[in-house]
């Protein structure tokens, strides 16, 4: 099991407003899975994806990722399980402007601080020739289409190969040929290299890739 | 750490005119500085050359009693100033030696008279240690006229060949006078000098005062720098004087310019504080801005002492480029002060007087390389200060509060 979520809760508090997002979710994700959250907007799927991926906290229950119980943990420890464990996919991109192609996919090799800069970049251009962005290494993100971009947001989560990558909405900002596109290559990370992928969406369309549906709905697991 | 350095630089060159902005006001503080510290150290400079060559040379020898606050009485003369020139001269360090006396006097140009002070030099001796024959403009450095100051001379309506009553009262009170005729006119850097000094021979102004001592001896040293060990030998060697180093008479001027510091430092740090306030907007707008990107790398694994490297070292970056920014406009406006200075006598005329500290004519700044690092080094830490607090803040968000950020 790579992870193992326990009854959490999670309510946001906004002046004297207090929102619950999710509750009392329970779920389970082995290694190799290909996992959609689904459900309509405001359903929780972000919230959830986000306290998988350690960049949220659940207000209680358990988050156990590889054996470790990550409820408790202090901002570094959380960083560092951040840094080995996951690779991010935002609806975004939230790709560094003032960085190249090259130069956003090489970041967290240079955050993990474990190659030198001659297999960073081998591994960076075999990961971007692998995205179909062969070429366009030296591009600024301004300079690439929608699709181009969360091309280098997806060469970024892999390149480090992570244990489970994380994407939030990945197709919602792009039209439903490149996001087929996209789901494509996501397919074959995750089919060839066994990499586990954890995606939210509410495009039906997406959802059918999905090896696994998890339905969500008002903040709790329906399906 | 390379890294973090690449995404600094990105990042300073994403906001172009914002940072060029902040280098310039950083940049225009710490010109300013340079400029006003290279300017007084000029200041100073003069002040002590004015020091050595009109009045004090390297050493300054004085009867035992002698009382610097009653500086022109009759009493408290060294008598034997012949015999220790003398043997000053075998000193191997002492490269002149000149006996001058001191009284207060009238310089009458038959219709008006004006309070002056009557120097006794040694015309030959005199100029082995000081430089008033540099600044002779007119006529010549002969011992049978009188030399005096040009801004006096001008007041008096007074040229090369004229005649000129000189009176010195007695300590009895009784007046003595002579006429002179004027053989040089000088034009020193000195105000005092200039305004209110005539110079004569040494030996015709005992015998109008009807004494043999001399007020004090001036001694000039082979190198100034070892001046202060040479004042103690001959402190030991002569007991009965009073022999003070030139910057026992500096005394005055060193207390001026730390006054003239300390009011500079205010200015300096009033600068700073723009500087920093400057500084400090510009991060806080690069924070702001950055608060997604930041989300982002925190998601990737960045921790929060990396973060917090990454703006320091930003603030850094923008704090050297300043201070390089600073270093070229400072020498770029003191070198228009350090060539062709500034003249305040064409500001405040030549009469104005500041006291012996501010020299005449063109004051010029000096050519000090401590100001330029010292410069650079205050950029760099304000910079690393005016960023800490931004810097601090915002790598202790939770990664989520970055993400939300529109």
């Amino acid at each position: 099991m790579l992870l193992e979520i326990k009854g959490i809760n999670k309510t946001y508090h906004s002046g004297k407003i207090d929102f619950q997002a999710l509750y009392d979710i329970n779920l389970n994700i082995d290694k190799g899975e290909f996992v959609a959250l689904a459900g309509p907007s405001g359903s929780g799927k972000t919230t959830l994806l986000n306290i998988i991926g350690c960049i949220d906290n659940a207000d209680n229950g358990q988050v156990v990722l590889d054996g470790t119980n990550l409820i408790g943990k202090n901002p570094d420890e959380l960083a560092h399980l951040r840094r080995d464990y996951f690779g991010f996919i935002f609806q975004t991109y939230n790709l560094i402007p003032v960085l190249t192609v090259f130069e956003n996919v090489e970041l967290p090799l240079k955050l993990l601080k474990k190659h030198k800069d001659e297999e960073i970049k081998e591994i960076v251009l075999k990961t971007l020739k692998r995205v179909g962005l062969e070429g366009l290494e030296n591009r600024m993100p301004a300079e690439l289409s929608g699709g181009q971009q969360q091309r280098v947001s997806i060469a970024r989560a892999i390149v480090k190969r992570p244990k489970m990558v994380l994407a939030d909405e990945p197709t919602a900002n792009l039209d439903s040929k490149t996001g087929e596109g996209i789901v494509d290559i996501m397919k074959e990370m995750n089919s060839e290299d066994g990499v586990t992928f954890v995606f939210s969406t509410h495009d039906k369309l997406i959802m059918e890739h999905a090896k696994r549906l998890v339905l969500l709905r008002d903040g709790r697991v329906v399906q | 750490m390379k890294y973090l350095f690449k995404l600094a630089i990105a990042n300073i060159r994403r906001a172009t005119r914002r940072t060029v902005l902040t280098f310039f006001i950083l940049g225009f503080g710490i010109s300013l500085y340079i400029f006003l510290e290279s300017f007084i150290s000029g200041w100073e400079n003069s002040s002590f050359d004015n020091l050595i060559n009109f009045q004090t040379g390297h050493i300054k020898v004085y009867n035992g009693q002698y009382d610097s606050e009653k500086p022109y009485i009759l009493s408290n003369l060294i008598e034997n100033h012949g015999k220790v020139i003398g043997e000053l001269y075998t000193k191997p360090y002492v490269t002149g030696a000149a006996a001058r006396v001191h009284f207060l006097g009238e310089l009458d140009n038959m219709q008006d008279a004006v309070a002056v002070v009557v120097t006794g030099i040694d015309f030959i001796n005199d100029p082995k240690v000081y430089t008033l024959t540099n600044y002779l403009i007119e006529g010549s450095f002969d011992p049978s006229g009188v030399i005096v100051g040009k801004t006096l001379a001008d007041d008096l309506g007074l040229g090369i060949g004229d005649y000129c009553f000189i009176s010195l009262r007695k300590e009895q009170g009784a007046y003595v006078s002579a006429e002179k005729q004027i053989t040089g006119i000088v034009y020193t850097t000195d105000i005092a000098v200039n305004g209110s000094s005539v110079f004569l021979d040494i030996d015709e102004v005992l015998s109008l005062y009807g004494v043999n001592g001399v007020t004090e001896i001036g001694i000039k040293t082979a190198d100034i720098e070892k001046s202060a060990l040479h004042t103690a030998e001959l402190i030991k060697e002569y007991p009965g004087l009073k022999i003070e180093h030139w910057k026992e008479a500096a005394k005055q001027t060193i207390q001026m310019m730390e006054m003239e510091r300390k009011f500079d430092g205010i200015i300096i740090l009033f600068i700073i504080v723009i500087a920093l306030v400057g500084i400090i907007n510009t991060m806080l707008m690069s924070v702001y801005e950055k608060q997604r990107e930041i989300g982002t790398l925190k998601a990737m694994g960045m921790t929060d002492a990396e973060v917090m490297r990454l703006f320091v070292l930003e603030g850094a970056l923008i704090g050297f480029l300043g201070g390089l920014c600073g270093i070229i406009l400072g020498i770029m406006l003191n070198w228009y002060f350090a060539e062709i200075g500034i003249d305040f006598t064409k500001i405040w005329g030549s009469d104005m007087d500041f006291g012996s500290s501010v020299p005449a004519g063109v004051l010029k700044s000096s050519w000090m390389i401590a100001p330029y690092i010292s410069g650079l080094l205050l950029g760099i830490i304000s910079s690393v200060a005016a960023s800490y607090y931004p810097a601090k803040k915002t790598s202790r968000m939770q990664p989520m509060e970055c993400l939300r950020v529109k």
